[in-house]
C-alpha cells in the first residue's frame, strides 16, 4: 500500500536524457525521458498493445515508440501511430504523470493527475544555490521506505551505527523535541558543548567545544529535510556551521526503495578537497544506512504477525510519522 | 523529551460530547496498557479538557493556569506534565503555542518550564501525572 497522491523523487535530472529510462514506484513502472526542447516525461512503462516495456523502444521526436511492434506514444501517453494499420485502437494509451523539475531532482506525481499541485513540491532550493555546496548520491536499498522515514527521525542510531563519521554516544543522551502539526512531523535534538562529528570537524576547522544540533523534518509520504549543524555555545543555530540534508524516498514496492540524498552545507564552500572528503564519508554513511536497514528488512520478514516494536520516547517522531502515514493511506482508501 | 502537538494533530474520536483526542500515553493502539487521555472538545466557543487515566497506576492533578505575564514552574524527573493552550496564544523554549495546542514534558528534558503570554492574558489546562508505585511517569509511543 503507497500513498500515491504524492510527489515522490523519480530521478536526478542528469539521469533522465533522449535514452528512455526505467524506474519503478509505488510498483508503477514508469519510462523517464525528455523531448527536443528538453522537458522531462514521465509515462506508464507497459506498452498499450500486448505490455511490452517503452523503454527498451527509442525515440521518434518528442514521441516513444515500442521495441516489439512499434506501436508509437506522444508525450500525453496518446498513441500515435500503429505501423500494422492505418486505425488506431481507442484503449491504445498509456498512462501519463505530471512531472516537476526543480533543483537536480524530477518529482513525478503518482496519484490522480487532477490533484497534483505543483506548489507542494518540496522546497530544495539549497541543492541549485550558489551560496551552498552540495554532494550527492542515490542508491537503492532493499527496505520499505518506512524503515527509512524510521532511521531518519530516530538519529540515536548515529551513536552505533555511524561511530566513525557523524556519530557519538552523547547523541542518544540528549531528548528531543517532537512537533507534530497536521502531516508534517519534526525530531529536533540540541547539543549544547559537545565536539563537532568526526566527519565535519576537518572541514568546519573546529576545535573546542559546541552546540551541535539537528532537526529532521518529514513531509510525507517521500521526503525528509534534516537541518543539522553546530555554532559556537549559545549561539543562534544561523550563525553556525549549517547542513541541510535532503532526502528524497521513493518506493519501488514492499521492499524496497530508492534513496535520493544531497548533503548541501555553507561552510567551506570553495575547499574541494573538503567536498571529495564528503563525497566518500557520505558514502559510507549512507552504506551503513543501507547495510542496517536492510538486516532490519530481513528481520522484520521472518518477524511473527503479532510482535510489536518496543517503542520508546526517543522514537516519539517515529511514532507520529507512522500515524500520520496511516491516516494518509487510509484516507486514499475511501 | 518534549512533545509539542499541534491542534491539527488531534484525533477526532467521532464523539463530539468527548471532543478529540489531543495527548495519550500509549499513543499507539494495542501497545503497552493503557495509562491516560487527554481530550479537548469546544463548548460554548470554550475548549473543555478532558482527563481519563487508568486510577489502578496513575494519579492526576489538573489546574487551571491565568497567566498574566509568564508562568515559571518545575518538574519533578518522575512527572509527565501536559499543557493545554485555552484561549490566546503563549511561547515556550522558542516554541509558539496557539489555543487547542498541547506541549508534553517527560523524562529530564526539560524539567524547567517558563511558559509567557504572547499579548494578551493566557490561559493553561495542566496536567500533572505521577505514578502510583514513584517510578517515572511515561509517555509511551
Amino acid at each position: 500500500m503507497y500513498v500515491l497522491n504524492a510527489w515522490y523523487v523519480a530521478a536526478w535530472s542528469t539521469e533522465v536524457n533522449r535514452e528512455p529510462a526505467r524506474r519503478v514506484i509505488c510498483e508503477i513502472p514508469v519510462v523517464l525521458y525528455r523531448t527536443q526542447a528538453g522537458a522531462a516525461v514521465a509515462l506508464e512503462d507497459r506498452c498499450a498493445h500486448r505490455g511490452y516495456p517503452l523503454s527498451p523502444g527509442r525515440l521518434v521526436g518528442d514521441d516513444i515508440e515500442c521495441g516489439y511492434h512499434g506501436f508509437t506514444f506522444d508525450c500525453s501517453g496518446a498513441c500515435v501511430r500503429v505501423p500494422a494499420q492505418d486505425i488506431i485502437p481507442k484503449q491504445a494509451f498509456v498512462r501519463s504523470f505530471p512531472v516537476v523539475e526543480k533543483d537536480g531532482w524530477i518529482w513525478i506525481w503518482t496519484g490522480q493527475k487532477e490533484l497534483a499541485d505543483v506548489s507542494k513540491v518540496p522546497d530544495t532550493h539549497w541543492m541549485s544555490d550558489p551560496e551552498w555546496v552540495t554532494v550527492t548520491h542515490s542508491m537503492p536499498f532493499a527496505c520499505r521506505a518506512e524503515l527509512i522515514h524510521d532511521n531518519l527521525l530516530d538519529l540515536t542510531h548515529e551513536s552505533f551505527i555511524h561511530t566513525s563519521t557523524v556519530g557519538d554516544d552523547y547523541i542518544y543522551k540528549h531528548g528531543i523535541t517532537v512537533e507534530v502539526d497536521g502531516d508534517v512531523v519534526s525530531a529536533d535534538r540540541l547539543m549544547p558543548g559537545v565536539v563537532a562529528p568526526p566527519l565535519y570537524a576537518r572541514t568546519m576547522a573546529t576545535d573546542g567545544l559546541y552546540d551541535r544540533f539537528h532537526c529532521t523534518v518529514f513531509y510525507p509520504p517521500g521526503y525528509l529535510l534534516l537541518h543539522s549543524g553546530i555554532t559556537e555555545q549559545g549561539k543562534p543555530r544561523e550563525e553556525g556551521y549549517l547542513i541541510k540534508v535532503l532526502n528524497g524516498i521513493t518506493p519501488i514496492d514492499a521492499h524496497n526503495s530508492w534513496y535520493y540524498y544531497a548533503f548541501s552545507r555553507n561552510f567551506g564552500t570553495d575547499q574541494h578537497w573538503a567536498t571529495e572528503e564528503l563525497i566518500t564519508g557520505l558514502a559510507t554513511v549512507l552504506e551503513e544506512d543501507k547495510a542496517a536497514l536492510e538486516w532490519q528488512e530481513i528481520g522484520l520478514q521472518s518477524r511473527p504477525y503479532d510482535v510489536r516494536d518496543s517503542l520508546i520516547a526517543q522514537d516519539a517522531g517515529v511514532a507520529k510519522a507512522r500515524k500520520v502515514m496511516e491516516r494518509l493511506l487510509a484516507a486514499e482508501k475511501q | 523529551m518534549q512533545l509539542i502537538l499541534r491542534q491539527p494533530a488531534a484525533v477526532d474520536t467521532g464523539d463530539e460530547s468527548t471532543g478529540v483526542v489531543v495527548a495519550a500515553s500509549p499513543d499507539t493502539f494495542g501497545r503497552e496498557q493503557w495509562q491516560w487521555d487527554v481530550r479537548l472538545a469546544e463548548s460554548a466557543g470554550r475548549y473543555v479538557v478532558t482527563v481519563s487515566r487508568n486510577a489502578k497506576t496513575i494519579d492526576v492533578i489538573e489546574e487551571r493556569i491565568d497567566i498574566a505575564n509568564a508562568y515559571e514552574a518545575t518538574r519533578s524527573v518522575n512527572e509527565l506534565w501536559l499543557a493545554v493552550v485555552l484561549d490566546h496564544p503563549v511561547t515556550h523554549g522558542g516554541f509558539l503555542l496557539e489555543p487547542g495546542d498541547v506541549a508534553v514534558w517527560e523524562g529530564d528534558d526539560p524539567t524547567s518550564l517558563s511558559i509567557r503570554a504572547v499579548a494578551n492574558n493566557a490561559s493553561l489546562h495542566v496536567v500533572r501525572i505521577t505514578r502510583r508505585d514513584g517510578k517515572a511517569a511515561r509517555w509511551v509511543p
